[in-house]
This record gives C-alpha cells, structure tokens and sequence, in this order.
C-alpha cells in the first residue's frame, strides 16, 4: 500500500471524481482505492471540494432584470425588423427587382374607374373634375369676422371730410381773432375805436398775411407750401 | 432523446413570435431567469456584469427563438448562451480594468458578499461564515480558466449531468470529463487552505 500516487493513478483521476459527485459503481476504482491510499487521500478531498461546491447557493434574479430584459427586447426588435428589410432588399437580384421591392405605394382601384371616364367622355369628365374642384372650395371660418374688421364704421368714414371742414373753420376763427387784435393794416382806411371791425382783404401770397395769421394757417393747411395754395386760390 | 420539457412553451413562442415579455415567453423568462443569472454571476464573479450578461442572454433568446430546431434540449441551449455571455463580459470587464492578483480576489470577494439569502433564519455567526466561505468558493473559480469555469458552474452549481454539460458547451464526454479533472486539481490548490479550515476545524 503506497502514499505516493502511482503511475496508474491518473488513469483514475475521472472515475475518482465521479465516485465523490456519489452516483457511480466501479469495481476498477475499488481495486485500486484497496491498494492506493494517495488515491483515498484525494478521494476525501475530492468529497469535500464537491460538497463545498455543491453548498455554493446561487443568488436569485435581481428584480432589475426584468426591466433590463424588456429594454433588451425592445431593441432586438428594432434590430430585426432593419435586419429583415435589408435582407429583402439584398435578395433583390436585378434592378428592377429592387425599384420594384423599393416601390412606393399601388395606385387606389378608384384610378381605373376616373380614366375610364376621361377616355369616355373628356369634357364631361373635365367639366365635372372642375365642378366638384369648385364645390370643394369653403371659404375660411374666420372670414366674416375678418370683413367685419375692415368694414369702417360712420365715424370712419365720413373723418376726411370732417377734418378738412374743421381745418377751415379754424383758419376762418383764427384770421377773425388775428384782425380783431391787430386791427387794419391799411393807414389809408379810417379807424372806429368804438369797437371790433372785421376787415375782408384780398391777398396773392401768404406773405401779404400778418405773420401770425400766416403761420397758423401754415400749421393748419401742413405746411408753408400748401397755406400758399390756399391763398393762391382765392383764400 | 428524452422530450424537451420546454418543447410546448417554445412552440407557443415560435408560433406567435413574442412581441414583449408576456405569454409564453414571460412563462420561459421566470422559468430561466434565476438559473441564467445564476450561471452569469458565478462566471463573470460580480453583479453587475452578471446582470448585463443575463439581459444580453434573453435578447439573444427573444431574437433566435424562433430559429431554435430542438436538436438539443431547450435548456443546454438556455445555458450555453448564458455561458457565452457571462465569458464574454468577464473578458470585457478583465479588460477594463486589469486588476492585480490580489485586487481581484477582493472584488470577488466583495462582490460575493452580494448574495441573498434569508439571514433571519440562522445565526449571524454561521451567516457570516457561510458568506465567508462562499467568497473563498466564488474567488477560487474566478481564477479558473473560462472553459473550467464553465464546467464547475453548470456541474455543481446547476446540477447539470455531464451529457447535458456536453450538449450545452457542444463538447464532447471526454472533453468533459477530463476539464473537470483539470478544474478539480486547480481547485484544489486554491481550496485547500479552506478545506483543511472547514472540514478540520
């Protein structure tokens, strides 16, 4: 009986370990286990190891798993729907059987019936296709409301005329103020301090006026020039 | 081959591919979820990468599901893309950052610290050394090759027989067999320390 493991021992290495896992009968290994007491030795420690092995528990799934799974899933199947269209693309041997997996959309069966119509009858056909285009057409929801915005009111409209005749009735005031105040400009015609005068006088340019009337009825009018064409025409 | 226990929630999937987790395929999900994230986290050593590997491996399933033919059963299937998945982010994490011997066996051990489990129902004492020695346990097949840690996690920790081992990794028996003998003598450097304290004490 030796200690030592001997040269046979090695061919019994397997049949050593499947003794220690305990579901194995060998009448080869149990000759040599009588005579081998290296092999007893590993025989024992082979045990132990698979019973320390063995006692290893394994850790559940943890509860993230499952979350990690479904994101995993979720892009194997992105994955395999590209995967797929390439394949059908590259099973496409010529050209037009590429442009025809690459086609668009068919033509609606409606087509078959509007070009018969057309080859049938083409004014008809256009004259319709131009009807149900005009019938088609709906004024916007909104519009009413939006003429009703432009539409002016009574005040809007008549303003023009109201600020001309406004502008007029100024000047008119404003002249009648300005010759009560300054009196006659002309020596030759008397004078009545008795009271207010009201003296009517033709003038050709506005720089015959007084020159305050003059500027008012420039501010009045908008500006020098069109004060000028006032008085030019007759003021 | 024996019928596949999943055979009829599988069709139900095939027949109506799944447009969420809902129906057949939430049936399949809770079925699977604790045993994928289970073989996830035992691969990649932490949580948090576990998790990553666990959602990536039922995107692969929503996605191929309708392509499964049952030549293997549905589960090998299950777990062999959770095995891919959760090499692949261990790779990927290794990658990032690079940490020393040392480091990583603190991580491990930190992040095995994680585990749930009902602590009301023992003592805080055993809790605490349970959680202890499950560190030791978790950080031993960390350092483990991918392909050994493979094996030792679908053998021991999912029960898993060798042929369904064999068809899951679509490796052969011998192939099996013989990484685990390979698995078991790397453990045992690592474990030893543990085993004499455990099993001595």
């Amino acid at each position: 009986m030796s200690a030592q493991p001997g040269p046979h021992c090695a061919d019994f290495r397997a049949a050593l370990i499947a003794r220690a896992e305990g579901d194995v009968v060998d009448l080869a290994l149990d000759v040599h286990l009588a005579q081998c007491a290296a092999c007893r030795r590993e025989l024992m420690r082979t045990e132990q190891r698979v019973e320390l092995l063995r006692g290893v528990s394994g850790p559940g799934a943890p509860v993230e798993l499952d979350g990690l799974v479904v994101a995993a899933m979720q892009a194997g199947e992105r994955q395999q729907r590209v995967t797929r269209a390439v394949q059908s693309l590259s099973r496409a041997h010529t050209p037009e059987d590429l442009a025809r997996r690459l086609a668009g959309p068919k033509a609606p069966r409606v087509l078959e019936r509007l070009v018969s119509e057309d080859l049938a009858d083409p004014a008809k056909a256009l004259a319709s296709r131009y009807a149900r285009s005009l019938g088609r057409l709906r004024a916007p929801q909104d519009l009413d409301q939006r003429l009703r915005d432009l539409r002016p009111g009574p005040l809007q409209r008549h303003a023009p005329v109201a600020l001309v005749a406004a502008g007029v009735m100024l000047a008119l005031g404003a002249l009648i103020v300005a010759g009560i105040l300054h009196g006659p400009r002309n020596p030759a015609l008397p004078t009545t301090p008795a009271g207010p005068v009201l003296i009517v006088e033709r003038v050709d340019s506005v720089r015959d006026l007084d020159p305050l009337v003059g500027q008012m009825l420039s501010g009045v009018t908008g500006g020098l020039a069109d004060a000028q064409r006032i008085v030019g025409k007759g003021f | 081959m024996k019928s596949d226990p999943d055979r009829e929630l599988v069709e139900a999937c095939q027949a109506t591919a799944p447009t969420g987790l809902e129906g057949a395929f939430r049936r399949l999900y809770d079925q699977y979820k604790d045993r994928v994230y289970n073989v996830c986290y035992r691969i990649t050593g932490n949580g948090t990468d576990a998790l990553d590997a666990s959602q990536e491996t039922f995107g692969i399933l929503f996605r191929k599901i309708t392509e499964f033919r049952f030549e293997s059963k549905f589960s090998s299937w299950v777990y062999r893309i959770a095995v891919n998945a959760g090499i692949d982010h261990k790779r990927r994490s290794s990658a990032r950052w690079l940490p020393s011997l040392e480091g990583s066996s603190d991580q491990a051990r930190e992040t095995a610290r994680l585990d749930v489990r009902d602590e009301r129902t023992e003592a805080p004492l055993t809790a605490a050394t349970r959680h202890e020695l499950e560190a030791e346990i978790q950080c031993a097949i960390s350092r483990l090759s991918p392909k050994m840690r493979a094996i030792v996690v679908l053998r021991y920790v999912e029960n898993l027989s060798y042929e369904e081992i064999s068809e899951a990794l679509q490796i052969s028996l011998g192939t099996v067999k013989s990484r685990l003998s390979r698995a078991h003598e790397a453990l045992d450097r690592e474990l030893t320390p543990v085993l004499d304290r455990h099993f001595l004490r």
